[in-house]
């Protein structure tokens, strides 16, 4: 796959240096991805049935990747390294996209008239494993035509991808940047055990001040959230004042008798509890209409990047020196993945008919598409994914088609199974964008990265689902060890959405607050400000000191700085935060192991 | 900033603000009968109630009790649990029931959920037909049509990137600037790169074409309001290629 001549010169290393294409695409390359992305696979899908998050892998494999490729193997190529990367991240999407979704089933199967909902026969792990699979693929092609718009034209900031491509840089990028790497990574890394050993996660700044709990202000102790502020800068702003709209000014406003419904201080006491039944239903609909405004809105450059694409592909017939996957493959893939979905569906349980199994496949593909456009311009602005609220838009609407004739179980089982073919894709569609940015600044091929994409995403579910069943076998899901927050969090609502009780009023009149914001022509606050809505406010609190920090430095020193040392310092503070993450995960395992085998 | 554009702003934004108060100020609570209404609300604020406490005391689900039975249910509640005990959150969990120790040895300790105040309603909101109503649409609707006056104002107001004045020529001269400042320096690389280590390639790129680069982007909407959308995307994505 490359065509290196070495020359004379050699580097410190005693390694010569070739001329002529870099390794990319090589299967030495995926190889590695496939390797360190198992390895990060296993421990994040379990942190994330444990304690209920998920961790992108990138920052990650990029580091082990160099130590594999360059220090074992002698291999330097910084975009060969990228391809690793992509791989292993991919093999990793599956960790969120099914351990989100999938142990529901297992919650759900302890509610009266819902015990065999769990009953994993061979021919649903094959049809679980089939349809995760599809998502994957999906969720990649939908995705790869809206890198022109969001990449090239938006140039959304991407901190995650920024941070990724600090790492594959560094070691060609001078001594200065590579000590501001490495010091960010000492400082957050080392503040972060220090938080972990205190058990720290927040500070109560208002408690401090002793300023009423209603105005929320505790802050996340976090500085890889400051970092992503930072490399957000300015723009990010605008999620910020989602978080103030509500705390400071709606929440207020609701409190006032004249105005609020009596009890709104007996019913919802505290700013969390405002935050689950207010804000966060009503910013899951704010953020559906965003997009679906900003779609709208950027129709014309929606229509010229697809323009570009075919372009390209007339221009170049698909030789290698065409940067871009073939429009065709991406169609082919499309289709191809909406009609296994039909059949995913249709086989999922016997009591499905092939109209409501179309039905099920149209809605979800199409939802695909709006989730990953959401999810990509929100990773893209802030590097948050509301990857939950989309599931649980996607399984509401998918439940709603299922139980319509259909007894419960039969509507859970295919919910939950063409639910997570629709959370792998939107896993996908965030890590895909995340992974180009990092592409575009360290000089890849996109349609290298894209292929590489494709040959991780498949490894994951075959992972997860094994590691879930075996897991739920050794100490069942749900249980103190086991009590998977993100899928009990799913499994109530679905629980809910059986007995009709999905707020589906507030995601209606939310949406339509995201769309009047989206169509203002103020670019992207409208999932800006719904993101605001949507997380909690001590997140939004510190990623606004981040922003704060970025305007200050380009203020004072110019953006220069913030290009010679401030954005080294702000990735190196999200890389040393997710390094002791993962230490502490695995830290969490050996414990776990080494207990179970006690 | 012209007058007409403030006033867009502040219409946008008054408008999204009280579309938004109309959106929560009414909340599930309000659409319940008054007696579940009231013993709701005689709950101390941090209630945390068991969720199969409705079939233990009536052997019925939440959702199946009478509005009288409910209310029961809530009286049969024997004390306010301790703040050391209580939860808030939906998604808060206690312990089930304890089992016997040989039970406690073969199985795991499944978690099951508990309710409070806010889940108690939204389980009891499932017995009312429609939910609708839980929308102040009388203040929602006007809100957004003001905010909406307000985005069509942003958008028909909107300013040229270079300030709405000069010649298409005098507008787009700090992007050719940019791009031939870029040029120059490529011509230097292009000079110097046979003789360069790629690490050395990467370090000029970084500290020499990197800000020509970013000073041409950081302008790029001059494109779109001279030239339009379209052309804005056929250029973005040479210049994206070449970067």
């Amino acid at each position: 796959m490359s065509n290196m001549k070495p020359i004379g010169k050699e580097r410190p290393g005693g390694v010569k240096i070739k001329r002529g294409e870099y390794p990319e695409l090589t299967w030495t390359a995926i190889m590695v991805g496939w390797g360190l992305g198992t390895l990060i696979t296993i421990s994040v899908a379990y942190a994330a049935l444990v304690v209920g998050f998920s961790i992108e892998g990138s920052e990650l494999a990029a580091i082990l990747g160099w130590g594999v490729l360059r220090g074992i193997m002698k291999r330097t190529s910084i975009v060969e390294n990228n391809i690793n990367q992509t791989a292993a991240s991919a093999v990793n999407g599956a960790s969120a996209g099914i351990m989100f979704t999938v142990p529901a089933l297992f919650i759900l199967s302890r509610t009266e008239g819902l015990s065999s909902v769990a009953d994993f026969t061979p021919s649903l792990i094959a049809i679980l494993t089939l349809a995760s699979i599809t998502g994957c693929f999906l969720g990649i092609a939908f995705v790869v035509p809206l890198r022109k718009q969001m990449i090239d034209f938006d140039r959304l900031a991407y901190p995650g991808g920024v941070a990724v491509a600090t790492i594959l840089k560094s070691p060609g990028a001078g001594i200065r940047k590579a000590l501001l790497l490495f010091l960010g990574i000492l400082l957050a890394g080392t503040v972060k055990l220090v938080l972990h050993y205190f058990e720290l996660e927040k500070f109560d700044l208002g408690a401090a001040a002793g300023i009423p709990s209603m105005w929320n202000l505790v802050f996340y102790l976090s500085l890889m959230t400051v970092g992503v502020g930072y490399l957000s800068g300015r723009g990010g702003l605008w999620f910020g004042a989602g978080g103030f709209l509500c705390y400071f000014v709606i929440a207020p406003i609701l409190r006032l008798e004249m105005i609020g419904s009596p009890g709104v201080q007996a019913i919802l006491p505290t700013p969390d509890d405002m935050r689950k039944n207010l804000f966060l239903p009503s910013g899951i609909g704010m953020l559906i209409g965003a997009a679906l405004g900003g779609i709208i809105m950027a129709f014309p450059l929606i229509r010229s990047a697809f323009k570009s694409l075919r372009q390209s592909n007339q221009r170049f017939g698909g030789t290698q020196t065409n940067d871009e996957m073939p429009l065709a493959l991406l169609y082919a893939a499309v289709g191809l993945g909406a009609v296994a979905m039909i059949v995913i569906a249709y086989l999922s349980v016997s009591e499905m008919t092939l109209p409501r199994a179309i039905g099920m496949a149209v809605l979800g593909t199409l939802w695909i598409w709006v989730a990953g456009v959401i999810v990509s311009e929100c990773v893209g602005r802030t590097n948050w994914s509301p990857l939950s609220g989309m599931t649980l838009i996607s399984v509401t609407l998918l439940i709603v088609i299922a139980k319509a004739g259909m007894s419960a179980p039969a509507a859970v089982v295919s919910s939950i199974v063409v639910g997570a073919a629709i959370c792998m894709a939107i896993s996908q569609s965030s890590d895909m964008m995340l992974d180009l940015k990092s592409g575009y600044l360290t000089g890849a091929i996109p349609k290298r990265q894209q292929y590489a994409q494709y040959l991780g995403s498949w490894l994951g579910p075959l992972l997860v689902i094994m590691l879930m069943i075996a897991l739920n076998q050794q100490y069942q899901i749900g249980s103190e060890a086991l009590a998977a927050p993100q899928a009990t969090a799913l499994a109530t609502v679905m629980d809910g959405i059986l007995n009709d009780n999905v707020p589906v009023y507030r995601y209606v009149a939310g949406s339509g607050l995201g769309f009047l914001l989206a169509t203002s022509g103020l670019g992207g606050i409208g999932v800006l400000v719904a993101l605001g809505f949507y997380m909690p406010f001590y997140i939004v609190l510190t990623y606004t000191i981040g922003n704060l920090l970025r305007m200050a430095s380009d203020a004072a020193f110019g953006g220069e700085f913030a290009h010679r040392v401030g954005i080294p310092v702000a990735a190196g503070l999200m890389i040393g935060e997710a390094l002791v993450d993962i230490g502490v995960t695995f830290v969490a395992i050996g414990i776990n192991v080494v207990g179970g085998l006690g | 900033m012209n007058s007409l554009r403030m006033f867009g702003h502040v219409l946008l934004w008054a408008g999204f603000l009280t579309g938004s108060v109309g959106m929560l100020m009414r909340r599930e609570l309000d659409l319940l009968p008054e007696a579940e209404r009231t013993a709701i609300l005689a709950l101390s604020p941090t209630t945390s109630v068991a969720s199969d406490l409705a079939n233990q005391v009536s052997g019925k689900s939440w959702a199946e009790l009478e509005t009288d039975e409910f209310v029961k249910v809530l009286d049969s509640i024997p004390k306010p649990v301790e703040p050391s005990e209580q939860t808030t959150s939906e998604q808060d969990t206690e312990e089930a029931p304890a089992s016997t120790p040989a039970e406690e040895e073969t199985k795991p300790k499944v978690v099951v959920p508990s309710l409070n105040k806010a889940s108690l309603i939204q389980l009891r909101t499932s017995r009312i037909e429609s939910l609708w109503p839980t929308i102040n649409w009388y203040v929602y609707v006007p809100a957004l049509l003001v905010g909406g006056i307000g985005a069509a104002l942003l958008r028909s107001t909107k300013p040229n990137a270079n300030g709405g004045g000069g010649s298409s020529g005098t507008s787009l001269e700090p992007l050719r600037t940019a791009l031939a400042n870029l040029l120059a320096e490529v011509g230097v690389l292009e000079k110097e790169l046979p003789q360069m280590a790629p690490e050395e390639v990467v370090a000029f790129i970084d500290d020499r074409c990197v800000r020509h680069c970013n000073s041409f982007a950081d302008q790029r909407e001059i494109i779109k309001s001279l030239l339009g959308l379209s052309r804005f995307g056929e250029i973005m994505s040479e210049f994206a290629s070449g970067e």
